[in-house]
């Protein structure tokens, strides 16, 4: 399981009298990041790259822009002291140092490259009631090579909070909410902000060559990714088709009964409520088809770039054999 | 500089037994002006504590700097001997830095200012005091010179009659080193397209300071394409012009050359072809595949409204 220590704490310290009914319709146009908060999350999640960690975004919000001007890593698994009294040390060192204190969201970073998992839609979704505006950057260390910087930022979208919100998770219930299992996230856009001293720095590490990913985009051993993608999808896929037998067991069963008690005459209304509390609860199957939607669209993208460095390499060689 | 305004300021020795590198992380120089900027309007100067590991290899000890944190302080402008550093609060950062990354331990302190003076030699004192080779580290935030200077310098205490009066600094070979996540990012910031300068602020400056989107993988991929085919140009019009004698190539230039064209693996034609249309099937297969699996998906998730 994924530690969510700061589900609720994190959140439910910073603007409790905030939440309205119908606030989470705002919708976020982007998130801006600064350099630093960045860095920093490069930095926890690569130190910890065999495990899945998480931390805080601190920074400011606005009308529909959510700014990320700092970070700061939760305590590692193996640490067992109160996590609440640090969370709360933190903050009020940070808070003397003049950093901004409201907690803006999380990160978490994706093990192997999988991150959608049950956990992470209930701690974005404490977040989210709290703080409409909170994000869960997923950064992903295993996909960060070769020159691909593979940071996104997801919030959980408003028609499925209100879904969230009824606890039913009934087919029944998606289809009356009209919720897609593609509609479970949206993906934010994300923006980087650096002041203009710090872009003086970029300026001074622009000279070294030792700063520029230029050729290493080229390398053309892709493979291993394409692998790993393809075997995440394809157990997705086996968990979906054992979902849906269950699933269509299930259904036999309450059609079943529901014929015995017709023939009964016990029809009744309060007979029939009981039976579709037996309904499957279709919250895994849902998060399943997202995973997979999810890994064929990032395969598109790396089948796009396989393929153009495949052609520019044809093109050496052609002309070297002519 | 005047040197005589700068009793505390010494050129390193020339001949040393333990050489001593350091390895400055850039996470630690974003720190440091992100500090600087929130600095409160009095202050004209910040400092803080770094964090990091000592490497001891083969040619004398590295010290690897990789994280830092700030610590608020008082300058009295009219005392210059006078200095008030909070100590419980560079202490308790510490313990609380040291739960999240075990390994790094405070290997010296940093400080925006160029000047080394009495009060430097104080904090130096006083927030290095565990460690073995203590660190101070200027980052020149006020840009003189027109660069930002990162400088380091090691802190050795004189001591006369077996007591510690002052410390003496001496410079050391500082360079920037990062892992490669880090240097991808940066290299991500390096590279973004500046935002469109908002109406009625011609002035460019400004464009560099609001958010910037970063490449798309496809459009980095371009541009270093792009750069590859830049350099091909430059060489093969270098090329030419030695070849019409209107340039003098030198032999390095020209084991250079043949390196690089020995670069390209030596295929036979078919066996290439092969390859190639090998790779591409693969891929193509993928993307039918991804195609299917997607179509599939969508199409299982009509079906929920239709079933009730």
């Amino acid at each position: 399981t994924i530690r969510t220590q700061f589900a609720t704490r994190g959140a439910g310290n910073m603007h409790r009298g905030d939440y309205k009914q119908g606030y989470d319709e705002k919708g976020l146009e982007g998130v801006q990041i600064d350099g630093m908060a960045l860095l920093k999350i490069i930095k926890h999640c690569h130190e910890n790259k065999g495990e899945s960690v998480n931390g805080q975004l601190l920074g400011l919000k606005e009308e529909g822009k959510l700014e990320v001007t700092n970070s700061f890593p939760g305590l590692p698994a193996e640490d067992n002291q109160d996590h609440d009294a640090f969370l709360m040390d933190m903050m009020k060192h940070l808070k003397k140092v003049n950093v901004d204190n409201n907690s803006v969201g999380w990160y978490q970073s994706a093990f192997v490259g999988e991150w959608i998992y049950n956990d992470i839609i209930r701690t974005q979704y404490s977040f989210q009631s709290k703080i409409p505006e909170s994000v869960v950057l997923v950064y992903d260390p295993y996909t960060t090579t070769r020159g691909n910087l593979a940071v996104k930022t997801y919030r959980l979208n408003p028609d499925f909070m209100k879904f969230y919100r009824t606890k039913n998770f009934t087919h029944i219930n998606f289809a009356k909410h009209h919720i897609d299992s593609s509609d479970i996230f949206e993906e934010i856009p994300i923006k980087i902000h650096n002041s203009h001293l710090i872009h003086a720095f970029l300026y001074e590490l622009g000279e070294h060559d030792k700063f520029s990913c230029q050729f290493d985009r080229l390398d053309l051993t892709g493979d291993m990714l394409f692998k790993r993608n393809l075997d995440i999808m394809s157990s997705s896929i086996d968990d979906l088709l054992q979902d849906q037998s269950k699933f269509a067991y299930t259904q036999r069963i309450v059609a079943r009964e529901k014929n015995a008690l017709e023939r009964e005459g016990k029809a009744s209304k309060k007979n029939l409520e009981e039976l579709s509390k037996k309904f499957l609860p279709r919250m895994d199957a849902f998060l399943t088809a997202h995973k997979i939607t999810h890994y064929s669209g990032k395969l598109k993208t790396m089948i796009g770039q396989s393929m153009t460095k495949l052609f520019e390499v044809d093109a050496l060689n052609c002309e070297k054999a002519s | 500089m005047d040197p005589t305004e700068e009793p505390f300021f010494l050129p390193p020795p020339s001949k040393r037994e333990n050489q001593l590198a350091l390895k400055v992380h850039p996470l630690v120089v974003f720190n440091i002006l992100d500090h600087y900027r929130r600095r409160e309007d009095s202050q004209h100067r910040v400092i803080g504590t770094l964090l990091g590991e000592v490497v001891e290899t083969s040619d004398g000890k590295e010290i690897h700097i990789k994280n830092c944190y700030p610590v608020p302080h008082k300058d009295f402008p009219g005392n210059e001997n006078k200095v008030s550093v909070e100590i419980e609060y560079h202490k308790s950062m510490a313990a609380l830095q040291k739960r999240l990354h075990p390994k790094e331990e405070v290997v010296g302190w940093y400080s925006t200012s160029l000047d080394i003076t009495y009060t430097t030699s104080l904090i130096h004192d006083v927030l290095t005091r565990h460690s073995k080779e203590p660190i101070h580290l200027v980052v020149d935030a006020t840009l003189s010179g027109h660069k930002l200077s990162v400088l380091g310098y090691v802190g050795r205490s004189l001591r006369v009659e077996g007591k510690d009066i002052i410390s003496q600094f001496e410079k050391v070979k500082t360079e920037y080193v990062s892992t490669e996540p880090a240097k991808i990012a940066v290299d991500a910031m390096i590279n973004v397209v500046p935002a469109e300068p908002t109406k009625g602020e011609g002035d460019e400056m400004n464009s560099k300071f609001s958010p910037a989107t970063m490449l798309t993988e496809m459009e980095s991929l371009e541009g270093s394409l792009d750069s590859l085919l830049e350099l091909l140009e430059i060489v093969s019009e270098y090329v030419d012009r030695v070849n019409k004698g209107d340039e003098k190539s030198t032999p390095e230039v020209r084991a250079a050359v043949k390196d690089a064209m020995a670069a390209i693996p030596r295929v036979d034609l078919d066996m290439f072809t092969r390859m190639f249309n090998q790779k591409t099937e693969n891929l193509l297969m993928i993307l039918y595949l991804t195609n299917i699996v997607r179509a599939q998906v969508a199409l299982g998730n009509r079906i929920y409204e239709v079933l009730e």
